[in-house]
């Protein structure tokens, strides 16, 4: 069986990264050089795509999308028949915890479809207050998900999202 | 006088009759000239982020399936076609993008389209009449 995941989050997030680190297949990137200052030097354009065999039976499609809303008819590609949800978060950004509310409704993420939120770029800062903003996010649409601080580069990191959303569901 | 985008929309219309949009978008979709025809409408950032995606992509596939470089990618409908083409405006990458008229001739649209990137990598043009629709 085939399944999908979706990684979305503002820009910058770390969603090609974490793509890149997991996938057992070199990713499809749509990376491109940012013609505007967006703390970064290249911006996905199109759809990230990478590929994890789990077993002998499940293959999980890992599929990255752009941060920015314009964007937004890819996210419509990936939205149908996903079965787990990343969302990437940056630390101490006032935007990325912003653009967190419009994704929950834009994805329309349930309590009990597999979904993890990770917060990057946790270097030099504590990722506390973060923490606290998205649970403070979460909290009136009922929601409960796991929230780790991560770092996109580390393939342990990456792994532990991974194993988090199989846990979830086996638990349901 | 410097040219403007609109004049090469008038150039090109003059070759190809009929061409419904043309429009120029940074690699990663945003618009810095764009001119239509007539009654013809389209959202300026909706068409910069489609053309700016289709294009990366078609690059996508160009190199990972084919091993190559990407030059264009076409979208072909019953009534006319949109044609991408990767060019450079003021040394930045950007995208090309030509929608045509109801019976649209592709060897045209692509030599056409070829000179014209070929032309804006090093033109200058006269930032009036950007995004206006032509009479």
């Amino acid at each position: 069986m085939h399944k999908k995941v979706a990684f979305i989050g503002s820009v910058g997030s770390g969603k090609t990264t974490i793509i890149d680190n997991l996938s057992s297949i070199n990713t499809v990137n749509t990376d491109v050089e940012s013609s505007v200052d967006i703390g970064k030097e290249m911006t996905t354009v199109g759809i990230d795509y990478g590929h994890i065999v789990v077993d002998q039976e499940t293959t999980l499609g890992l599929y990255g999308v752009p941060g920015q809303r314009k964007f937004s008819f890819i996210w419509d590609f990936v939205k149908d028949g996903l079965w787990a949800v990343v969302i990437l978060v940056r630390n101490r950004d006032r935007e990325s915890i912003h653009e967190l509310d419009h994704l929950l409704d834009y994805f329309d993420i349930q309590q009990h479809m597999p979904c993890v939120i990770g917060i990057t770029h946790v270097d030099s800062e504590s990722g506390e207050s973060t923490i606290k903003k998205i649970k403070s996010t979460l909290q009136p649409r009922g929601l409960n998900l796991p929230v780790y601080t991560i770092d996109a580069r580390d393939k342990e990191c990456a792994n532990l999202i991974m194993r988090t959303l199989i846990a979830i569901e086996e638990s349901q | 006088m410097k040219q403007t985008f609109a004049d090469l929309f008038k150039q090109i219309d003059s070759k190809l009759h009929s061409i419904r949009c043309l429009s120029l978008t940074t690699e990663d979709g945003f618009s810095v000239f764009s001119q239509t025809a007539g009654s013809f409408k389209v959202e300026d950032d909706k068409l910069s982020a489609v053309t700016s995606s289709l294009t990366a992509l078609g690059s996508a596939a160009a190199k990972q399936l084919i091993g190559a470089k990407f030059e264009s990618t076409c979208i072909e409908t019953n009534e006319g076609l949109m044609f991408m083409i990767k060019t450079k405006y003021q040394d930045k990458p950007c995208v090309l993008s030509l929608i045509s008229g109801n019976d649209p001739n592709l060897g045209q649209i692509r030599f056409y389209l070829n000179k014209l990137a070929a032309y804006l990598e090093t033109a200058k043009l006269s930032a009036a009449n950007d995004s206006q629709p032509q009479k």
